[in-house]
């Protein structure tokens, strides 16, 4: 059982575990992992419906396990009242279509022409679509009584192998030859080369047409109640060129067939509007709508929780309470002033602080504060404004301080602010928390110097994201500065991590901040998010940036406009490979006679 | 198909029998070899490449004196024109095979891009017939500089399909089989692309210092990963055998993308595995290409003085 206040991170010291956090990819994981660890949002029963869908979200936000929770194969694994009633009212079926990397590559040859390219993409998909059709068409009919499943499988196989011209193909009407045959018509054919006029026109005539052909007499056969609405859920769309996600907005033009589509896609990968030349194209609000995949604060408490418990319950045993806040532990209330508390024992009193941003305040802001009357006028406009930043300035200067850990980045809220509500960033720290718990118990100042060297990795990595990486991570690197500046030096004064760029400036930032957030590197207003970035846009580093810079983790109502232009606008942006230098003797000469270390991790002299 | 190794105590100088095929460049090392062996060079036993970007103030004035007094036969080729490179070796080695004396056929790969030589095998196999060819292809190890800029990779446009494009199972697992190298950023970059399933890591190494120096410069990868694989640079065949080890155990019930980086034999090998598994589905390998938009980066490479590495890969076509 765990005593108040005690870390259960503790007990992973000196231990060797594998770390359970060190899988973070939703795809990753089986069918069975992801359905255990699924936290329903309130995004995720919204998409149960009959509009063609683009769920918008940067890298690690979600998208894909929302897409792939939404099969019914998944569904039936929630344990959640709206679940067993999407299962047993059967008006809604989603199959998962990801267009991974390789798969649109290897169908997309330059040796076509655009058309032949189509007409690949058409043909590739259908089969993509008719293969998991048939996966979740095995789960449901597992729901059946036993002595109907046989007839209603072969009913199904032959009826789908008929409209889909491939009955030559199988030796036995069963569903999983049905889906060999759909391979092997697949793999059949070089994408290096034209379609020829062999190929089962259903899988041909236009995007989804596979399934259309299907879809009622599979109800038919089922003898569901209505027909179910067909949501095909196109995940990693950002790996499609424009004339494939052209080949989808046709498809959201014309009639439904009971069919809708919602494609995962990162923010500024595709413009659906802008169809490259093409007459025909998509419009929001008329053929599609625009969803953004976001996660209330409470929703994400639940989630961090739920991962922490399905991962690391093993370790502790099955009647411990484990949760974010009771594996890294907590101080007070896990707020701001808690932790400064900590740290200033002898200058935390309410009058202390006053006090202290009293004196660190601009003299015409004291002149006011000296002048009004109104304890409630006072306390909103200077003392609750300014404490948070008044709390991160002294504790940046204890960490200046040489030999000085300050524990400010610590306990479970700030482990969730520096997540952003990022399902994958919120696993990278755990991992990182997890690994450094094996080796030295979790205090906040541990937590708070694991956090910060994580964050400087994050940071770093910032350069190796794709195309203008090096660009993004100096002109981040430029603004967070500023901000820094603006927080640390001279007076105390309102900041926080939100900004605009100057007008003049705006269009040449275009596009590594697209690239930045995509990456969750920088956010953006919803507005922005939806309709494009303008110069009025107004930004916000993440906080993972907040954390290695030491900044606010708060708004700035006066949302300065930055100015981050540079003498030499031409210049392409490189990052250095520099040779690794061999370990000098002395170093290994220590590590093999295990030397005694003179400090321990947090900085007392170790003297026992 | 036969392969083995060859290595670098098995290397002679060439004699006049023997077909050179190489290609020069900006790097030093990408002359190394034909520089030793100008003696035995003549118009018929030597097909030079040039890159199309080549300005020959970079080459050795008196190399370039003996190219001309030789005739050396020269073509010219841009470095993402790989079907071409390989059109070209085809039609010398049509035009050299009939000969009886030839011995071998030199191909150093020291200084091509993957997409030149990964494929030529597998060509050479299907196109040239009724033959026994004795390739060796040799790689010459290369000095870098303490540091050099490189550039990020321009995104997926520059990661091609080498072989294979699978229809996606939706219900198997996926595993991604990438090789580290010294730019620890390119590979994280293909993470923060890709965002791998299931993540195999391998990297090749030639004495143990390099290896812990590898591992060193990669660890974060190293550790995020479901498993490594450390392979002797000297040691194709081995490197060819773990491959496949690897990629029978992995498409066993899902599929598997290899992504080749790091030295020219670890590329070589893992995209020939690619080809080479006995088995029709569920392989894709992908070859990560420079960012062709910044090609202005030239790293001068030297060669390394007697550390080659080398692969014989005989092909009989006899009767075919």
């Amino acid at each position: 059982m765990n005593k108040k206040n005690e870390r259960y991170a503790d007990k992973l010291f000196r231990t060797t575990y594998q770390n359970p956090f060190s899988d973070i990819q939703a795809r990753t994981f089986s069918d069975i992992k992801i359905s255990s660890e699924f936290v329903p949002t309130s995004l995720f029963w919204t998409l149960f419906n009959d509009q063609h869908e683009v769920v918008i979200g940067t890298r690690g936000s979600g998208k894909t396990i929302l897409m792939r929770m939404m099969r019914y194969s998944m569904l039936k694994s929630i344990h959640h009242k709206k679940a067993r009633e999407l299962v047993a009212e059967k008006k809604f079926f989603a199959l998962y279509v990801p267009m991974r990397y390789e798969f649109i590559e290897s169908i997309s040859s330059p040796k076509l022409s655009t058309e032949q390219q189509d007409a690949w993409f058409c043909f590739a998909v259908n089969c993509l679509i008719a293969d998991s059709l048939i996966v979740e068409l095995k789960s449901l009919l597992s729901d059946y009584p036993v002595d109907e499943q046989l007839e209603l499988e072969f009913k199904l196989t032959r009826k789908m192998s008929h409209m889909w011209g491939i009955d030559n193909y199988l030796s036995k009407a069963d569903l999983n030859e049905l889906r060999t045959a759909v391979r092997k018509i697949y793999n059949m054919h070089s994408p290096k080369q034209p379609l020829p006029e062999s190929v089962p026109p259903v899988f041909l005539s236009s995007l989804c047409s596979a399934l259309a052909a299907v879809n009622i007499e599979i109800s038919n056969i089922l003898h569901f109640s209505t027909q179910p609405t067909w949501i095909i859920c196109v995940d990693e769309a950002e790996f499609l060129r424009p004339n494939q996600m052209n080949c989808i907005s046709k498809v959201m033009r014309s009639e439904s067939q009971h069919i809708a589509i919602k494609i995962a896609d990162l923010p500024y990968y595709h413009d659906m509007s802008c169809p490259q030349g093409r007459k025909i194209h998509a419009t929001v609000g008329n053929d599609y709508k625009l969803t953004l995949v976001k996660i209330s604060e409470k929703e994400f408490i639940t989630l961090t929780n739920m991962l922490c418990r399905t991962r690391l319950q093993p370790y502790y045993g099955e009647k411990e309470q484990i949760t974010l806040e009771t594996f890294v532990g907590s101080v007070g209330n896990d707020d701001y002033l808690d932790y400064f508390k900590a740290e200033f024992p002898k200058a935390s009193s309410e009058l202390d602080i006053r006090n202290g941003i009293l004196s660190t305040i601009s003299e015409d802001r004291r002149k006011t504060a000296s002048r009004t009357t109104d304890e409630k006028v006072l306390s909103q406009s200077i003392f609750k404004k300014l404490a948070p930043i008044y709390y991160l300035r002294e504790m940046y200067k204890r960490a200046q301080r040489g030999n000085s850990k300050p524990g400010w980045f610590a306990g479970a809220k700030m482990i969730r602010r520096i997540s952003n509500g990022n399902p994958r960033l919120f696993l990278r720290i755990m991992d990182a928390l997890f690994y450094k718990a094996q080796s030295s118990k979790l205090t906040p100042k541990i937590q708070s110097e694991t956090l910060h060297d994580f964050s400087a990795k994050y940071c770093s990595e910032t350069e190796s994201l794709e195309d203008c990486g090096p660009e993004v991570a100096i002109k981040l690197k430029i603004i967070a500065e500023k901000i820094k500046a603006t927080t640390h030096n001279d007076e105390l004064k309102e900041s926080g991590t939100t900004f605009r760029f100057l007008d003049s400036e705006f269009e040449k930032q275009r596009k590594w901040t697209e690239i930045a957030i995509a990456n969750s590197r920088l956010f953006v207003d919803e507005i922005s998010l939806l309709n494009g970035l303008t110069s009025n846009s107004v930004f916000e580093l993440s906080n993972v940036y907040a954390t290695y810079y030491w900044l606010p983790m708060r708004r700035n109502s006066n949302c300065p406009r930055i100015s981050i232009s540079e003498s030499n606008e031409e210049k392409p942006y490189s990052y250095t490979i520099t040779k690794p230098k061999p370990k000098s003797k002395q170093k290994e000469k220590s590590e093999l006679s295990g030397q005694m270390k003179l400090f321990d991790e947090e900085g007392n002299a170790n003297d026992h | 198909m036969t392969i083995n190794n060859f290595s670098t105590y098995q290397y002679a100088d060439l004699s006049e029998n023997d077909i050179l095929v190489c290609a020069l460049g900006y790097e030093c090392r990408s002359y190394y070899l034909l520089e030793k062996n100008l003696a035995t060079r003549n118009s018929s036993n030597t097909l030079i490449i040039n890159f199309d970007d080549l300005q020959k103030e970079c080459l050795p004035n008196s190399l370039l004196c003996e190219i001309d007094a030789l005739a050396l036969k020269t073509e010219i080729c841009s470095y993402s024109q790989g079907e071409k490179f390989q059109d070209n070796v085809i039609a010398f080695l049509n035009e050299v095979v009939e000969s009886e004396t030839i011995r071998k056929i030199y191909i150093d790969y020291s200084a091509m891009p993957r997409n030149w030589y990964c494929a030529l095998p597998g060509r050479i196999e299907n196109e040239i017939h009724n033959r026994c060819l004795d390739l060796v292809f040799l790689y010459v190890a290369g000095i870098y500089p303490e540091k050099y800029e490189s550039y990020p990779t321009a995104g997926i446009d520059r990661l091609k399909l080498f072989s294979g494009g699978a229809l996606p199972r939706i219900d198997s697992e996926r595993t991604h089989l990438i090789a580290l190298s010294y730019d620890t950023r390119r590979t994280q970059s293909l993470l923060s692309m890709l965002e791998p399933e299931f993540l195999i890591v391998c990297y090749a190494y030639d004495t143990p210092e390099k290896k812990a120096e590898i591992e060193d410069v990669n660890s974060d990868i190293i550790r995020r990963a479901s498993a490594s694989v450390a392979l002797p640079i000297n040691d194709f065949v081995y490197i060819l055998q773990k491959m496949n080890e690897i990629i029978i155990e992995q498409t066993r019930e899902g599929q598997i993308i290899i992504i080749p980086d790091g030295p020219k034999p670890l590329i070589f090998a893992m995209s020939l595995s690619s080809v080479l598994a006995d088995i029709d589905d569920d392989i894709t390998c992908l070859h990560i290409n420079r960012n062709e938009l910044l090609a202005d980066n030239k790293v001068k490479v030297l060669a390394r003085e007697n550390e080659i590495y080398g692969v014989k890969i005989l092909i009989d076509n006899i009767g075919n």
